[in-house]
């Protein structure tokens, strides 16, 4: 999954709300009263919770080599040892960590610009807006990874690297969206009453423009946290992570580099990539859920 | 003379509430029957039931019993399949839609839909093809030409033509017109009921006007059924129902229409809306918001003739005349 | 008229790629390592670097830079790589084609599946097949395609010995004919374009399944049944050709993800295009390499985005008509 398949997933079927629901309890309603939203919520909890507390409970110093190498698992190593030695299932509960912070870090940062970009180009349009929108079209059209990349070597890879590159490249999305929404917004009757009233524009976006639009740009950045943990996956794959960090990503870059897989060292190889798949779905799971929740469409053309 | 349609206690559930509840309805050939009402009472659901159209979240039940001249059994289209449907449609019952906006394949040229719709039902050779396209073309007005090009470089009057012209492909001796003229302005209304009133005349067409505009029904049709909340309140003929409605739903729905050199005060709309499905009021289904409702319309008022083919679902009908009414507040409070 | 919107698109392709060119120069030159655009030139000695840097460019104002740097992409001097020392552009040009393979099935393969999936999806809307559709789809969009790789290295080459795990030919292997070259490459083509398409396969799904329960809800398939249509031909006739049309377009919109799918696969396949090219360039960290293709890679996705245009011009009358 790329930002520009999350951003198209929330695309496809309409356009951005008109009027976004704010009440506490239908959000927690959301959470705890469906089935999906509780086991979303309750994997995410979950991955959550180990990222905190991983290296308290791993068995083993997920960094300790040992001479048994690539041994399948044991009474002693319940997943298994790696390539060096090392406690597979030990390195997993760290690795959630990497996957957490970055994920969540980059979204956040992904957001902000994109909100930014988007509420600029949407409220003060004209040249503003044609140039951000070229901007952001280019973002989007130009290949996701390659670009992360590129950057990522450039700059010496390390979690800030990953955390600043990924939400640097990943905001074009939210910036469509949201643009569409201020658009849409700018135009409504009480826009117009309160600039006729004398309000200035730091005022209308604060007060007029932001909480109707927060909703959607929350519910997008969800499925944006997804994209990110999948791209520090794919980026600690290729040799980009940060080296001094054990992720789900650097763990499969280090099987595949020693030949895991034609070794047929299954218990190295399929966990990290089942904890990111399960993340990933759970991650997903809620912002679908909370986009149904912003988008009223959505909701009716699957029910 | 067998009726060329008949339609009889038709019912329309979904998730088990009642959308059409108990119509009973006859076509004579060549008879224009309007239907008129809100949105919402079940008038094009009554209509696609016919064709047994309605998608799969509703139920359909009742005796429906189609007649054509040329076909040498009655077809009875309840207890037909799918696949028995199939020759039905088109053949000897056709449909045209309001709006016309969406009701033609965007992507595919005028003639090659009405094309499609010939050859399902006959079997034509080229030449003939082209030539049965053009002469209905021509039928509805428009020059043959004007059937190479797409749906969207027509405008809508045009459009409407060509779902008239599409509707009559097969020759049928039914043809459903669901507010055929909504979506047009007044002069390119007039223009589509003249053209149907003409095809009726010639071809001989039994036509089911769908409208919740008055005017129009009353220039086409020769009887009319008003329906309310599902089921028909009054039916008759058109002048008759029109200058002399026997049932309160009927009344306040003529009162509402503007009148030319008649009084300048505002029309008065009806108070309230129609009842939800899910929850339909006990006995007479208009009575929270009938002005002359009493106690006795907790019963449900049977269709019954009140005058010369005129009937009407009241219990207080025939109607010579219709008390002041009181005020809207009064009507709210009996509920 | 019907050329304005194509010629217009032409041109936002060509802004596109400028831009592309202008990042490129910023990124490599300016930001990056300024000693890759003395690896340009054939010697590379530490002496004669001091000197080359006075003689070439490096003491030059960044505009004149930014000229030569134009001139030599457009000539398709790329460079040469800092790990084979051969010109990045011959590196590009041997990789090219195995990429294209490798892509170009995998997406065709996923079209086709995705948009059939999506078809019955949409028409069995809530019923056990669309909810079977959707949540595998869901399960493929989760996955890592790399990971998803290497699972079918594990089952179909390691547990259950049927395909090769990796590479694109049987190394050192004689082939008397084209047709048994052919035959021995696709068998090594077929896992990593199963991994591809299983990549792609949900976006397509997702974007099918909504066109078409969009195109269903339209008047004229109730018109096209009224005709007395049988239902399968509607769907396929009418219905489908409708929906195909957003599909065209909204797809682009992974072209890019293709992209980074082919560098993570053909790195697990040791599959010799351009994403393995890029992988043993991160590696290496050889700038050069990296440069030429993420600028192939850009140019790919713009131009698979103009082609997606035309197709889409090509199939809707009501655009062509504009």
């Amino acid at each position: 999954m790329s930002p520009e398949q999350a951003a198209s997933a929330a695309l496809i079927p309409a356009e951005a709300a008109i009027e976004a629901p704010t009440d506490e309890g239908g959000v927690r309603h959301l959470l705890l009263g469906t089935w999906r939203g509780r086991i979303g919520l309750g994997i995410v909890a979950f991955f959550i919770f180990i990222a905190i507390f991983g290296s308290l409970l791993a068995p083993y110093d997920p960094n300790a080599s040992s001479l048994d190498t690539l041994a399948p698992p044991s009474w002693s190593h319940i997943l298994g040892t790696t390539e060096s030695g090392a406690d597979v299932f030990s390195q997993l509960l760290v690795g959630a960590r990497v996957s957490i912070v970055v994920g969540f870090a980059a979204a956040l940062i992904s957001a902000v610009l994109g909100s930014a970009v988007g509420l600029a180009g949407g409220y003060f349009g004209g040249w503003t807006d044609r140039s951000l929108d070229a901007l952001e079209n280019w973002f989007l059209v130009i290949p996701t990874l390659p670009l992360m990349i590129v950057l990522a070597r450039i700059l010496n890879p390390s979690l800030w690297v990953l955390i600043a590159v990924i939400g640097l490249t990943s905001w074009a999305g939210t910036g469509r969206i949201v643009r569409a929404q201020v658009f849409t917004l700018r135009e409504r009757a009480f826009v117009e009453r309160a600039r006729a009233l004398g309000a200035g524009d730091v005022y209308i976006i604060r007060k007029h423009i932001l909480p109707n639009t927060l909703p959607l740009i929350f519910a997008n950045t969800v499925l944006i946290v997804a994209v990110a943990i999948l791209s520090e996956a794919a980026l600690s794959f290729l040799g980009l992570g940060d080296p001094t960090r054990i992720s789900w990503g650097t763990m499969l870059e280090n099987a595949f580099d020693s030949g895991a897989p034609s070794a047929g060292a299954w218990w190295y190889v399929i966990p990290p990539g089942l904890c990111i798949t399960v993340l990933v779905l759970a991650v997903s799971m809620l912002g679908y859920l909370f986009e149904e929740y912003v988008n009223p469409r959505l909701k009716e053309q699957e029910g | 003379m067998s009726a060329l349609l008949d339609i009889r206690d038709l019912r329309v559930t979904h998730n088990g509430h009642p959308i059409v509840d108990g119509v009973d309805l006859r076509i004579e050939p060549g008879e224009a029957v309007g239907l008129a009402g809100e949105s919402g009472c079940g008038k094009t659901t009554t209509a696609l039931s016919v064709m047994r159209l309605l998608p799969s979240s509703l139920r359909q039940s009742g005796k429906i019993t189609l007649t054509p001249p040329t076909a040498r059994k009655p077809i009875n289209i309840d207890r037909r399949t799918e696949r028995g449907m199939s020759f039905v449609r088109w053949r000897h019952v056709s449909l045209v839609f309001q709006g016309a906006m969406n009701s033609l394949d965007p992507v595919q040229r005028v003639d090659a839909q009405i094309a499609e719709a010939i050859r399902l039902h006959d079997r034509i050779g080229s030449k003939a093809l082209r030539a049965r396209i053009d002469e209905l073309l021509t039928t509805v007005g428009l020059t043959p030409s004007l059937g190479h090009r797409y749906a969207h470089q027509l405008s809508g009057g045009q459009r409407q033509r060509v779902m008239v012209a599409l509707a009559l492909a097969c020759s049928p001796s039914l043809v459903i017109a669901d507010e055929p003229t909504t979506a047009l302005d007044v002069v390119m209304q007039a223009q589509v009921l003249q053209l149907l009133e003409r095809l009726r005349e010639e071809l001989g067409l039994a036509l089911i006007l769908i409208s919740h505009d008055m005017g129009v029904l009353a220039e086409t049709c020769d009887r009319i059924a008003i329906m309310y909340a599902g089921r028909i309140v009054e039916t008759g003929p058109v002048r008759a129902v029109l200058s002399s409605p026997q049932h309160p739903y009927t009344k306040r729905l003529l009162d509402s229409l503007p009148v030319i050199g008649g009084d300048r005060g505002l029309a008065s709309p009806i108070p309230g809306a129609p009842p939800d499905p899910s929850a339909m009021p006990e006995g007479c289904r208009f009575r929270p918001r009938c002005p002359y409702a009493k106690d006795q319309c907790r019963t449900d008022p049977p269709l019954r003739e009140v005058g010369a083919g005129q009937s009407a679902a009241c219990h207080f009908a025939p109607w010579t005349e219709w008390p002041a009414i009181e005020s809207a507040e009064a009507v709210g409070a009996r509920g | 008229m019907t050329g304005r919107w194509l010629a217009g698109k032409v041109l936002g392709a060509f802004l596109t790629l400028i831009f592309v060119i202008v990042f490129n120069f910023f990124l490599f030159r300016v930001m990056g390592d300024p000693t890759s655009q003395l690896a340009r030139l054939p010697q590379s000695t530490p002496q004669e670097i001091k000197q080359l840097q006075k003689d070439y460019g490096l003491d030059k104002p960044l505009l004149g830079q930014f000229a030569d740097y134009v001139g030599d992409t457009a000539r398709l001097d790329l460079g040469i790589s800092q790990g084979s020392r051969r010109p990045v552009w011959d590196e590009i040009k041997d990789a090219l084609p195995w990429t294209l393979l490798l892509v170009g099935t995998g997406t065709l393969l996923a079209t086709i599946l995705g948009s059939w999936m999506g078809v019955i999806a949409a028409t069995r809307r809530g019923k056990k097949a669309d909810d079977g559709l959707l949540s595998f789809s869901l399960f493929t969009y989760a996955a890592p395609e790399y990971w998803i790789g290497i699972i079918l290295i594990l089952v179909f080459a390691v547990w259950i010995p049927v395909f090769p795990d990796g590479l694109q030919m049987t190394p050192g292997a004689e082939f008397s004919s084209f047709f048994d070259k052919a035959t021995d490459v696709l068998d090594h083509m077929i896992l990593p374009v199963t991994a591809m398409t299983l990549m792609l396969l949900g976006q397509y799904f997702l974007i099918m399944r909504s066109s078409m329960v969009d195109v269903l809800t339209e008047d004229f398939v109730t018109v096209k049944r009224a005709t007395g249509l049988p239902w399968h031909r509607v769907v396929r006739s009418h219905a489908v050709p409708n929906a195909l049309l957003p599909l065209v377009t909204l797809s682009a919109i992974q072209f890019g993800a293709v992209a980074g799918g082919a560098i993570t696969i053909e790195t697990i396949f040791s599959w010799p295009g351009l994403g393995e090219l890029s992988f043993q360039a991160i590696q290496d960290k050889d700038f050069p390499v990296l440069e030429g293709t993420f600028l192939v890679f850009s140019v790919g996705v713009i131009v698979a985005n103009l082609l997606a245009d035309c197709l889409y011009f090509y199939l809707d009358p009501r655009v062509q008509a504009s």
